[in-house]
């Protein structure tokens, strides 16, 4: 969208002026579609020559978002003014063409169409100077520190000149100090912030132990830094979220039930998943069984659930066995879960509630168009690890920044994103003793004292209080076992959901 | 304009039709003319409020098609403008026109699919044109229009869900590259993308979900990225995202209600960036767009993926791939 359409304040004018603008403006529209014409002509005809490129800048002068025009300059360049010149002549000529830019840019700061083309000019200069568009890019975001065509550029700029180069660490380097100095002007840039995080798991690459603990703690520091100077400035917060990291969390499967003489099996797993491909389920003689798998009570077409049933393709006298799981065979709707393949063979197990077996037998009695069986998508999510400059253990790390925000608490009591940092960092800091399997007293302490932040959230922060009553409930409630009687209400709920949808 | 109201209007469908009417009469406005390679989505953006607001009919049906199929090219892609030479985010709003309108069959769709497919990089990402840009932006058009058209088997779209996935940030967010800034307009092409690639389990959508809900201000509007203006179009792009991921409770809809409604221009209709500015149909669509999810009374349901009303979306036959509109 062309920029010119933002910020532009709405005046009343009297007719007089609206009269006489008008008159202005004729003029303009009589100059301007008289040289769009003409340029088209002159291109249709081929004359790609100086007159003609000298059209396209009056009219981009005009309007630099006409993209069609920036292609014609190109090709008349390409297929025109170059074919009659010498190397060095071209390279003259575009140079010209960034000269041209720079007068366009200071208009318009924010349209695409003038970054491609300027990249365009650099992609077909024979040695374009890299380290003059670094300084000109710098300049750029030293007049505004947050355009995200600067940063793009810059990026692009960084990227070619690395390019070919096994060991990009010394520029990687200096743009990592470069991030330090803009965050150092503005806390709030946030811009900065996100290039910063793209770049320090460059810096930390084949460093010692030792190295790596000073640069975590001197991004500590600067984040401490910025968080006392403007605890209200959310572009520290998120900086820290990410770089104390999250502990992944444990997903598994319960297991495989059935009802006697019916055709389907469920999965029940302990939270939300997606299957990546058709399960492995044998029969008593080893027997592959194949048929046709779905998401239960799964929202909408394509989205993960809890359970999974596969309704088999051949009705009759089933003798299930078990089913085997592989890491491959299921996908989780965040990177920071991870899933528990099971050590062995799941053995299906027959459930006989009575409302579980009616509710499969409508299930199969209306078999399911509309829900896609399986996600065929191949792609896996790479494994990522946000602490990865993280040496210490992860324990001491959330204790010692859980004691650091206590201070900060004493002087800033109602800062929203403080106290919902202080939330986050005590419930990883519950889910990791959890998950380690530490005594049942500590943890309640610490997720009460969580959930008692949380609720005051929602006071503070009222307009986003639905979060925070979504982020309660995730804590409260009971994580699903795999009791038969729970498995059972589980099956329960799922199917009758999966029915109402229909 | 009259001094902002205290408590908003209501929305002034009248006025809003009559603006879009007037829309091609303007031809006395110098920016009638310097806005003409945006022509096509204009119409798209036009006709998209005018079907919200159930008044598909205010601007005439085969006057429309006839202009829209001058601006296809024999490669298959649309222009700006007839004579505009061919981009694929003209060729979506060129597609969404036409769907919108029942009038399909008045292009050959296997061309348009094979002008997007001729469109894809070998590292699954997408141009916008001949010239080579590469924006997530178009993952989306390329992903949205062979949905529409039913011929996602014509892309790579496993390839083009990895690429996406390189341009995804610690804030839960996505860039318009890898390594880019989260922008909560390239988060709405991304999130929609990957909800029609059937791959949003890659979207973490308690943390994306937090950032977006934050993107809500004081006033109630939202803006784009943190620490920036806020502007009536991410009523959509926030709005929408929140809406895929299922996360649309997580902002004061009466706040941002009253927002978009106070941007209106109440003598001349349409809708504006923010309060007291000149108005625009791309602002004015995406607010009436952003009214709707908000549940606005008398206001079609929209499809968040595909930014077109519901029904047109459910006539097509195609899977609602979101929790709206139930």
């Amino acid at each position: 969208m062309s920029s010119n359409v933002h910020g532009v304040k709405k005046v009343k004018t009297s007719e007089e002026i609206a009269q006489a603008r008008k008159e202005k403006e004729a003029v303009k529209i009589k100059e301007y579609n008289g040289l769009v014409s003409k340029c088209r002509r002159e291109v249709e005809n081929k004359n790609f020559d100086n007159t003609t490129l000298k059209l396209t800048s009056q009219i981009l002068q005009y309007n630099p978002d006409f993209y069609t025009i920036w292609n014609y300059r190109r090709e008349i360049l390409l297929n025109g003014i170059f074919l009659e010149m010498t190397e060095e002549e071209k390279e003259a000529t575009l140079k010209q063409e960034l000269g041209f830019f720079m007068e366009l840019i200071r208009i318009n700061p924010k349209s695409y169409w003038l970054w491609n083309h300027r990249r365009w000019c650099l992609a077909t200069m024979a040695k374009p100077d890299w380290k003059q568009e670094l300084k000109l890019v710098g300049k750029m975001l030293d007049l505004d520190a947050r355009n995200f065509h600067g940063w793009g550029y810059r990026r692009y700029v960084i990227d070619e000149m690395t390019r070919g180069q096994v060991d990009t660490q010394e520029l990687d380097k200096s743009e990592y100090e470069y991030t330090s100095t803009k965050i150092k002007q503005s806390f709030s840039n946030y811009s900065a912030w996100h290039y910063r995080s793209k770049l320090l798991p460059s810096i930390i690459k084949d460093i010692t132990t030792e190295e790596r603990k000073a640069i975590g703690k001197s991004e500590i520091d600067m984040i401490k830094n910025a968080l006392y100077t403007e605890p209200d400035d959310q572009s520290a917060w998120l900086y820290y979220w990410w770089l104390v990291g999250r502990v992944p969390k444990d997903v598994k499967l319960l297991g495989a039930y059935t009802v006697p003489d019916k055709t389907s099996i469920f999965l029940v797993f302990d939270d939300e998943v997606l299957l990546a491909r058709d399960i492995n389920v044998q029969d008593a003689s080893g027997q592959k069984i194949s048929g046709h798998w779905f998401g239960v009570a799964s929202t909408t077409a394509k989205q993960p659930s809890c359970v999974w049933a596969l309704n088999a393709n051949t009705v009759g006298e089933q003798k299930w066995k078990d089913v085997c799981l592989t890491a491959e065979d299921i996908l989780l709707d965040s990177p920071e879960k991870r899933f528990c393949v099971p050590s062995e063979a799941i053995q299906i197990k027959e459930t006989a509630d009575k409302d579980v077996i009616a509710l499969v037998r409508q299930l199969e009695a209306c078999p399911d168009d509309k829900t896609v069986s399986v996600c065929k998508l191949t792609s896996k999510r790479e494994e990522e690890s946000n602490s990865i400059w993280q040496v210490e253990d992860h324990e001491s790390l959330l204790l010692n920044e859980i004691e650091s925000l206590e201070e900060l608490l004493e002087l800033e009591p109602d800062s929203k994103w403080l106290l919902q940092t202080m939330a986050h960092f005590l419930l990883q800091l519950d889910l990791l003793r959890r998950q380690q399997g530490s005594t049942v007293e500590v943890e309640s302490d610490i997720r009460s004292r969580a959930l008692k932040i949380i609720r005051q959230l929602s006071s503070i922060d009222p307009d986003r209080s639905q979060r925070y009553i979504d982020w309660e409930h995730n804590v409260t409630k009971a994580p699903l076992n795999s009791g038969l009687d729970e498995i059972n209400g589980q099956l329960r709920s799922s199917i009758q959901e999966h029915l109402d949808r229909k | 304009m009259s001094a902002e109201p205290q408590t908003p209007a209501k929305l002034q469908v009248d006025l809003h039709v009559k603006y879009i009417q007037s829309l091609n009469t303007k031809q006395d406005d110098l920016e009638y003319w310097l806005s003409e390679h945006l022509r096509v989505q204009g119409i798209y953006w036009g006709l998209n409020t005018l079907d919200m607001m159930d008044h598909l009919d205010a601007l005439p049906r085969d006057d429309l098609i006839k202009y829209i199929c001058s601006c296809q090219h024999e490669n298959g892609g649309f222009g700006g403008h007839i004579g505009h030479d061919p981009h694929i985010q003209n060729t979506l709003s060129a597609l969404q026109v036409l769907v919108t309108l029942n009038a399909l069959d008045s292009i050959d769709t296997d061309k348009v699919v094979r002008y997007v497919a001729s469109k894809q990089n070998d590292d699954g990402s997408f141009r916008g044109d001949d010239w080579g840009e590469v924006d997530t932006r178009f993952c989306y058009i390329a992903l949205s229009i062979c949905s529409l058209l039913k011929r996602l088997d014509a892309i790579n779209v496993d390839k083009c869900v990895e690429w996406i996935l390189k341009c995804r940030n610690y804030d839960g967010g996505f860039g318009n590259q890898p390594g880019a800034e989260s922008h909560s307009g390239q988060i709405f092409c991304c999130v929609n993308a990957l909800a029609i690639a059937g791959a949003l389990h890659h979207v973490d959508r308690d943390l994306l979900g937090w950032w977006l809900c934050e993107r809500q201000v004081k006033n109630g509007g939202l803006n784009g990225r943190p620490e920036k203006l806020e502007d009536v179009c991410y009523s959509w792009w926030v709005l929408s995202s929140l809406a895929t991921i299922d996360r649309l409770q997580w902002i004061n809809a009466d706040k941002l209600t009253a927002f978009i409604l106070s941007s209106q221009d109440l003598e001349d209709g349409g809708i504006s960036d923010r309060p007291g500015d000149m108005v625009d149909v791309f602002h004015t669509n995406f607010g009436v767009t952003g009214l709707s999810l908000l549940k606005y009374p008398g206001l079609k349901a929209v499809d968040p993926v595909y930014c077109m009303p519901q029904y047109i979306i459910d006539s097509l036959g195609l899977p609602r791939l979101h929790q709206c509109n139930k």
